[in-house]
């Protein structure tokens, strides 16, 4: 149990924050949608900071589109959901799950810099595997540093 | 009652041609600027444009074309300088123009901000060679094919 809790703290964190950008991004076209403009402005502000928001390339929902882009929905979903699989399994320190996250990770990246796919669910597909390949990644980081560092007993 | 049906015909195409058609406030608009705007060479109250990229289609009819002209300024900006200080550039779109040709009164506001150099160029100016404090920093650029998400104000009425 101490092992669980000391090294799923920092992926907990990640995942919280994506977590969050998610529900701001819903809320954005929500607010503007439902009740009405400036409603949702302030989510869109806010993360103009980390997103292109370009139109065009993001889902829409109530007639606005969500205040960030198809693969950042899709990559803050996965980072979300690689924090639910590493929390049900026994713990990512074995090698399968940091050859599963480079290679998910390394795959969206490129994918991101050469374009091979189009279209939003593309996108957002795309961004999940990015997302869920490094929070195995980061999962694996950290388990491996609590080894390190002893914070955790040895198994 | 021959020159009744050829009435009702002659006028019916006409009712549907110019069926008017109610744009609510608050509709989505999605822009795209057809030109680059330099922090630099621009000037503020200059005026800019840019192309609506995906038509606005209300109960099956097109109130706002694709590739509509909206109108806007340059509405802040500030030179990039010496000691590596970065340009900022605000641009704010007012209008469209619809089918009809009414303009259609919207908000949309970009900002752009070069990548800041003060910390860069005062460490390196400090610790290596005082005349880095001469390096000017990055002008601001709202490059052309940008996307602008903009907001239609007030109910605006559209012949369709």
């Amino acid at each position: 149990m101490f092992y669980k809790k000391t090294f799923l703290l920092s992926p907990g964190i990640f995942a919280l924050l994506a977590l969050i950008i998610l529900v701001a991004a819903v809320a954005a076209p929500s607010g503007n949608g439902l009740l009405g403009y400036p409603s949702g402005e302030r989510f869109y502000s806010l993360l103009s900071e980390i997103c292109h928001q370009f139109p065009t390339r993001s889902f829409w929902l109530f007639d606005h589109p969500l205040a960030i882009c198809a693969r950042c929905t899709g990559g803050y979903l996965g980072i979300t959901a690689g924090f639910v699989a590493v929390l049900l399994s026994k713990g990512p320190t074995g090698r399968n799950y940091l050859v599963m996250g480079a290679a998910l990770f390394v795959t969206a990246v490129l994918e991101a810099y050469i374009g091979f796919s189009d279209g939003n669910i593309w996108r957002a597909i795309s961004g999940f595997a990015g997302g869920y390949g490094l929070m195995l990644l980061i999962s694996c980081a950290c388990a491996f540093l609590s080894l390190k560092l002893r914070l955790i007993p040895n198994r | 009652m021959k020159r009744a049906m050829i009435f009702l015909l002659a006028w019916l195409p006409g009712i549907a041609l110019s069926a008017e058609v109610r744009l609510p406030g608050g509709t989505a608009i999605v822009l795209t600027t057809t030109s680059s705007i330099n922090s630099d060479t621009s000037s503020v109250g200059e005026a800019v444009t840019a192309a609506v990229t995906t038509p606005v289609v209300i109960d099956g009819v097109t109130v706002i074309a694709s590739g509509a002209q909206a109108t806007g300024t340059v509405n802040r900006k500030e030179d990039s300088g010496m000691i590596g200080q970065s340009g900022k550039l605000t641009v704010e779109f007012t209008s469209v123009l619809a089918v009809d040709g009414t303009s259609v009164p919207i908000v949309a506001t970009k900002t752009i901000e070069a990548k800041d150099e003060v910390a860069g160029t005062v460490v390196v100016s400090t610790l290596l060679c005082p005349l880095a404090l001469l390096n000017e920093g990055d002008a601001a650029i709202l490059p052309a094919g940008t996307q602008i998400r903009a907001i239609s104000i007030g109910d605006v009425t559209i012949d369709g």
